[in-house]
């Protein structure tokens, strides 16, 4: 039997569920996810925290959740600066109606991003009814850079592949570290692309993507390459 | 310590749609009255220290990051709690359903095969490669870890290249 390093990740969510099903407890206590967090918790505490994390399903979740607003926070008091402090007039005793309004604007905020996420959805699961051939035998797509983990500084990133004799067009997806589609190109017909303008904003430095080509070969046949892992390297300071 | 009144509240209103956002992706669907609720107990905790502490708070920035983490951590396992009480099988469409609607449905044996090859890495190893699977980027694994982001590169490909062994004693050859 082979897998992948995608099956393999599929493999070990489906066990995460099944743990889940079961009793998941143990989980610790929120002071000390403050502390990991804030780097404040001792070496024990730490792999204690996080051995437990790795197996739960619910902490991870909120940990990821958790470090993206430690980092929005740390974005936020950077652009500011040390914060001053004076109570607003009435806001502690929950008065005031600036506040429902903010509730209002961020309540459509998010229903347009649900909607756009509806379609996103919908478009991965049309697209994913559509034949496509893997591992068998006959022509392949081969990626040839950036592959096996490289590390490349994010303006520097271009995808190299090797072609495919009766390709009559390509298409190349990025996903993220979960698998989930963070960009996909138009038709192409060269086997080389620098990252796009328009992908450049789903990219961020310190993180990890998969990368995958689809062939598109002359009778309408689709050929999928493998999933290829890539870094993007920090911006020098 | 004081000066300008809008500084803490500018704050806030910057952040509170990333907050909201982050809740809402835990599955938090209460209506706003609630929502207000989670900023109001950051306010108070806030103004109940200065209170305590005469106005005075060393290293605010630090403390108000740190009260803004506990809240939003406390609101999330409100959250998997409630979501335990409702659906006790933990089959939660929102988070786990999606999974199966828009990737290959796993295969019982890899899953148990991998459980069971996972169990032979050593400790450190075993951690890093599961929190790789469970979807966090090797800077979010250096950073929980205290490590370089090299290190956590570097852990968790040698944990990857001993599961590989390990599954391939069991029947499964990895292919990168």
């Amino acid at each position: 039997m082979k897998t992948d390093l995608a099956g393999l990740m599929e493999a070990y969510q489906a066990h995460l569920e099944d743990q889940e099903r079961g009793a998941c407890s143990g989980c610790p206590a929120p002071e000390g996810l403050v502390r990991l967090l804030e780097r404040q918790a001792g070496r024990k505490e730490r792999k204690m925290i996080l051995d437990h994390v790795a197996g739960c399903v619910d902490c991870a979740l909120l940990l990821k959740s958790a470090l993206r607003l430690s980092g929005e926070i740390d974005r936020v008091l950077g652009r500011d600066g040390a914060l001053r402090i004076a109570p607003r007039e009435g806001a502690a005793a929950g008065t005031g109606g600036p506040r429902f309004l903010l509730g209002r604007r961020a309540a459509f905020g998010a229903l347009a991003g649900a909607l756009g996420l509806a379609i996103v959805t919908y478009s991965v699961i049309r697209l994913a009814e559509k034949p496509v051939v893997r591992g068998a035998a006959g022509p392949q797509v081969r990626l040839i850079s950036p592959v096996k983990g490289a590390s490349v500084p994010a303006g520097e990133i271009e995808f190299l592949w090797e072609t495919v004799p009766q390709a009559a067009r390509y298409s190349l997806e990025i996903f993220n570290g979960s698998l989930e589609r963070l960009w996909r190109s138009g038709p192409l017909t060269e086997v080389r692309l620098p990252l796009p303008e328009d992908a450049r904003g789903a990219i961020r430095p310190g993180e990890s993507y998969f990368w995958r080509v689809t062939a598109v070969l002359k009778d309408g046949q689709e050929l999928a390459s493998k999933l290829a892992e890539f870094s993007v390297g920090k911006m020098p300071a | 310590m004081t000066g300008k009144p809008e500084s803490f509240d500018s704050f806030l209103d910057s952040l509170t749609p990333f907050l909201l956002s982050e809740l809402r992706a835990l599955g938090y669907v209460a209506p706003s009255p609630e929502r207000d609720d989670l900023l109001q107990e950051i306010r108070i905790r806030i103004w109940q220290a200065l209170r305590e502490r005469k106005g005075e708070i060393n290293f605010f920035n630090a403390y108000v990051k740190k009260v803004v983490l506990s809240v939003f951590i406390n609101a999330g396992r409100k959250i998997s709690r409630e979501r335990k009480i409702f659906d006790p099988s933990g089959c939660d469409e929102n988070r786990i359903g999606k999974k199966g609607q828009d990737r290959v449905e796993s295969n019982d044996m890899l899953k148990d095969i991998l459980a069971d090859a996972l169990q032979s890495l050593g400790r450190e190893k075993r951690r890093v490669v599961e929190l790789r699977f469970e979807g966090f980027s090797f800077a979010e694994i250096a950073q929980l870890n205290s490590w370089s982001l090299r290190k956590a590169q570097s852990a968790y490909y040698r944990g990857l290249a001993d599961l590989r062994d390990s599954l391939a004693k069991r029947g499964i050859h990895y292919e990168d």
